[in-house]
């Protein structure tokens, strides 16, 4: 079992997996999920980065993921992470 | 006559497999190449020969490269060995503009690899880079920090951008 909590002082747990691999797509499926509230929020112009930690159930960090929407473009990726063609896809 | 159709190709997505010392140069000139005359920054980094027309997507890589150096340490050797016997690898020329819809950066141990070789994996729109030490991964960091302290000096209109906490963003997220 893995977790999946937020890089920072607050440590919020956004989810869990059961392998690594499958923890590192879902931080791919969360930071999306984030950058589509700010997109509902109005806040989608906003640049930052969203960095997540997948620790084990020992509490060692043992994978890291960061997204940037962009200003105006939110990330979208797919559970599968597919590729984007330049320039398109990605916004909801 | 019998006509000949070329084949079509459109290049979704372009990997590079990084390690050890990274080659770099910057070269700033005027162009009219593309349809238009306008300043252009040549960035030379490994094998990738890119050309910026705009300090957005200058900033953008350098950005997500200040990140890999975050996570680079946790995860890679100092050095790989991997890249550094190749002394004629292929190159890849790029034309970049705009800020990237896609820049993620993930810290991939060898575990969740599926190759099982640990790597910090950079996606910026179409070019994954997959570095493999921390040497090539601060080299690439420091060429594009470098790329754009002169993209602002070149385009100085675009101003450096302030970082955001993570943290507004995983609250909203509830």
């Amino acid at each position: 079992m893995y977790l999946i909590r937020t890089d920072d002082n607050v440590q919020q747990l956004l989810g869990t997996a059961g392998s690594l691999p499958g923890a590192l797509e879902q931080t791919d499926r969360l930071a999306a999920a984030v950058h589509r509230q700010l997109e509902r929020n109005g806040e989608g112009h906003k640049a930052f980065w969203l960095r997540l930690v997948v620790t084990d159930l020992a509490g060692q960090d043992v994978a890291w993921s960061a997204t940037n929407g962009g200003p105006g473009h939110p990330v979208d990726l797919s559970p599968t992470d597919a590729p984007h063609a330049g320039g398109s896809g990605g916004v909801p | 006559m019998a006509s000949h159709d070329t084949p079509r190709f459109d290049v979704v997505q372009v990997t590079l497999a990084v390690g050890g010392s990274q080659f770099f140069a910057l070269d700033a000139h005027s162009s009219s190449a593309f349809g238009k005359r306008g300043q252009v920054l040549t960035v030379t980094v490994g094998s990738l020969l890119a050309y910026c027309h705009d300090a957005e997507v200058v900033q953008a890589y350098a950005r997500a490269w200040r990140v890999a150096t975050d996570y680079a340490p946790k995860i890679l050797p100092a050095k790989s060995g991997r890249g550094s016997g190749d002394h004629n690898p292929t190159g890849l020329v790029l034309r970049l503009s705009g800020t990237p819809v896609r820049q993620q950066v993930n810290g991939i141990p060898s575990g969740a690899s599926p190759t099982g070789i640990a790597h910090v994996r950079v996606a910026l729109d179409r070019l994954v880079v997959h570095a493999y030490d921390v040497e090539a991964v601060r080299d690439w960091a420091a060429g594009w920090a470098a790329a754009e302290a002169d993209a602002l000096r070149l385009w100085p209109a675009a101003e450096p951008a302030a970082p955001t906490p993570a943290r507004r963003a995983a609250r909203s997220h509830r």
